[in-house]
């Protein structure tokens, strides 16, 4: 009967269940956000030269961070983070705990989204009004996120190539210009580039503590060890790969002192005959879709975590009120200069505490008080 | 209720869909091909706080449809104002169109603003802030006033900019003329503390000339090389793609066309505070001129050739390094970055006062290989 049972649910896939592959997508559209273009200034001002080195290191490092996460996960299978804390430290505190992620990823969306706001402002919409932008990004990712986590994770598959193909394809024309011996000399006290950089690294790695709620909606989470492992190899081979374009590009002085580098070197390409140049406005264009899918990621499980602190059955009715939240955070910050000094505050600080203790302490005093399953059955 | 769903959903698309803020027909923009920034003269200023003349030329879109060497195709403006962006915004009182840099082909400084620290600095930074202009346009310095080259009408080409952006990208037969584009020249001058070259540009009446480098240092002028010395700095920093050099033998000079030009730069010793290096230069060609009646198809012969050539090649880049050594004091000739790249222990003791170790400690030796590969059609 069991059996049959869950071949019923292979059939006709329930509307709360995610694949591995669909996790996977999920990892690498909420890391991968509005930060594309930024990161490359970020890794060399405080990584120099070595930024990519260094950049693949702490990629290897948060690939066993998340698995720390999910075997948190596998300890609980079928439950999410806001239903297993409350095993794990007791209802209220897990509740109160819970609430205070949900502000803290509002605050990182409301970021994402002016972020964004800013960007295409300068770029493309220099009149359109901020709050109209703002407003009608937020309000298609409320679409989304009423559907529930399947259709938020289909999102994330659906867009997937949608994103990358034409990125991948976009960097490729200006690859013959790149001067690689700027990335030279390697190793150059990497040590002191180490440490500057570590602060940073929730910066070009937030999001991955999302793994948390997502995968207790997987089937089997035992499952998630290879999806999680496989996205953040492929967030982190993307990161090195833009700075080591960056770099190469332009020198790391260079790259250091603009905003966005990676969106200078897009803007610099210029193939004669073709008529192909000015791509940045395409390219832009696609990285809407990064930005969308970050904000419908985080915001799910901002609802989702609603609905678990009051206790009710769905979380569709939250998204419009939280919308405003969003809305009215995103709106706080006066420039992009107290923007991103806000931001460089809140990942350094508080996203390391989310994206680092909280799933480890969770980890160890669920060891300690035996809680949940000891052993997965498969690796 | 099922009409008034209806209606409230055309109404919206009434709205919603009429378009958007930033909207600008083709029509409507005027397409800014090149811009020449002078310094302002005193009788030029038309208020005492003037400090720049703007000239930039635009093309009728009207007449280019069928050009027949005849008939305006370009109009060039004249904008005299205190601050850069200004000034191309105070068009706007004087023309019914929009200005677009998105087209923006040519760059071009006038000698005084280039002498005047402050002014290229502002200028500087208004065009590598501003979102609008990109950095593929090439740069420029005029000996005389940037405005001589607006008054250039060209004989062939229609547009004036296409026409200086085309002897720029003759470098590739006439190595002569350096290229420098506007994101190398900011790499360059961010990179290398201010320190770049100018390729020189003359105007006639219905000519333009590009004609030597004038050399920045730190953020001035300082004078400039002729069109030989600006070929030899192309062999040196290994960006020379082809062009001529001729050679005396036996009471003839021969000349000597070469397409690949290979340089690579490499340390040979260290010996107390003096660093020895060389330029081995590799250069492959043919040789396609020579008397009428005499044979070029002898081994011997071309192997003399290619002495002479080699010794050509070795004393014009000796006697440019001499130039650049004592009468400039500035390194541009990319020792400073191949030593941080290569050495960068050496590079460390001696960053501090690396003008004076560039002039005193660094002996520099070339080797120069020539092929005579190919004689031309007859013996």
């Amino acid at each position: 009967l069991r059996r049959k049972e869950r071949g019923k649910i292979k059939l006709i896939r329930n509307n709360d269940v995610i694949s591995p592959y669909q996790l996977a997508m999920i990892v690498i559209m909420t890391v991968i956000g509005v930060g594309v273009f930024n990161i490359v200034h970020i890794i060399a001002k405080f990584g120099g030269n070595d930024g990519w080195i260094i950049m693949t290191a702490l990629g290897v490092a948060h690939i066993f961070l998340a698995f720390l996460m999910v075997k948190l996960s596998c300890r609980f299978p079928g439950k999410t983070f806001p239903e297993y804390i409350q095993l794990i430290i007791g209802v209220f505190p897990g509740k109160i705990l819970v609430f205070i992620i949900s502000c803290y990823i509002l605050v990182n969306l409301a970021y994402e989204v002016r972020e964004f706001t800013e960007v295409a402002k300068m770029f493309l919409l220099p009149r359109t009004p901020t709050e109209v932008i703002i407003f009608a990004l937020i309000l298609v990712c409320v679409y989304v996120v009423r559907g529930g986590v399947e259709s938020v994770a289909r999102v994330a598959e659906v867009t997937f190539p949608i994103l990358f193909i034409p990125f991948f394809l976009v960097l490729i024309p200006g690859l013959p210009r790149l001067d690689l011996t700027n990335l030279l000399p390697f190793g150059n006290d990497i040590g002191a580039k180490f440490v500057r950089m570590i602060p940073h690294a929730p910066h070009a790695f937030r999001g991955i503590e999302f793994i948390l709620f997502y995968i207790g909606f997987m089937e089997r989470p035992q499952k998630a060890y290879k999806p999680v492992t496989w996205a953040l190899v492929f967030i982190t081979f993307f990161y090195t790969l833009v700075s080591v374009i960056g770099i190469s590009a332009f020198g790391v002085k260079s790259a250091a002192k603009t905003i966005w580098p990676l969106l200078n070197y897009i803007r610099n390409i210029n193939i004669p005959g073709l008529f192909l140049e000015r791509l940045d406005g395409v390219i832009l264009s696609i990285w809407v879709i990064t930005v969308f899918t970050t904000i419908i990621l985080g915001f799910y499980i901002v609802t989702y975590s609603a609905s678990k602190i009051l206790n009710t059955k769905e979380q569709k009715q939250f998204a419009l009120p939280l919308m405003i939240f969003i809305y009215y955070l995103a709106l706080q910050p006066a420039s992009l200069a107290e923007l991103y000094m806000w931001g460089d505050w809140i990942f350094k600080y508080v996203n390391s505490i989310f994206m680092y203790v909280v799933p480890i302490v969770a980890l160890v005093i669920a060891a300690i008080r035996r809680l949940g399953v000891k052993k997965s059955e498969d690796f | 209720v099922r009409t008034f769903k209806l209606g409230l959903a055309l109404v919206l698309c009434v709205v919603l869909l009429a378009g958007c803020w930033d909207k600008v027909e083709i029509e409507d923009r005027l397409f800014v091909l090149a811009i020449g920034i002078d310094k302002a003269k005193e009788e030029e200023k038309l208020q005492p706080t003037d400090r720049y003349i703007i000239n930039f030329v635009s093309p009728v879109v009207a007449a280019l449809k069928d050009w027949a060497g005849e008939g305006e195709t370009f109009k060039t403006y004249k904008t005299t104002s205190s601050i850069f962006t200004f000034g191309l915004n105070q068009m706007y009182e004087r023309m019914d169109k929009k200005l677009s840099f998105q087209h923006t082909r040519v760059l071009i400084f006038g000698e005084d603003l280039l002498k005047d620290e402050k002014l290229f600095k502002e200028v500087l930074d208004a065009v590598g802030r501003s979102h609008e202009f990109h950095r593929n346009m090439y740069v420029f310095a005029v000996p005389g006033e940037a405005e001589a080259v607006f008054k250039i009408k060209p004989k062939y080409t229609s547009l004036l900019a296409m026409y200086i952006t085309g002897i720029a990208e003759n470098n590739v037969y006439q190595s002569s003329i350096y290229k420098m584009p506007a994101y190398q020249m900011y790499d360059n001058l961010t990179n290398f503390d201010g320190n770049t070259v100018i390729p020189s540009l003359r105007a006639s009446e219905d000519e333009a000339k590009v004609s030597g480098v004038g050399i920045i240092k730190n953020y001035k002028l300082i004078g400039y090389l002729d069109d030989k010395d600006s070929e030899t700095l192309n062999w040196l920093n290994n960006s020379a793609n082809g062009g001529l050099i001729a050679v005396k033998h036996n009471e003839l000079e021969i000349p000597f066309i070469y397409n690949d030009f290979n340089t690579k730069l490499v340390l040979n010793k260290v010996e107390g505070d003096k660093v020895y290096l060389t330029y081995n230069m590799e250069v492959e060609g043919s040789a396609e001129e020579y008397i009428w009646g005499e044979s070029l198809m002898e081994q011997k012969l071309l192997d003399a050739v290619e002495k002479g050539l080699e010794k050509t090649i070795e004393d014009r880049s000796k006697s440019l390094i001499d130039k650049l050594k004592k009468e400039f004091k500035v390194d541009l000739i990319g020792v400073g970055p191949y030593l941080r790249k290569h050495h960068s222990a050496i590079y460390k003791s001696i960053e501090k006062d690396y003008e004076s170790f560039f002039t005193n400690n660094i002996e520099i030796n070339i080797k120069a290989k020539v092929s005579i590969r190919r004689v031309g059609t007859i013996e």
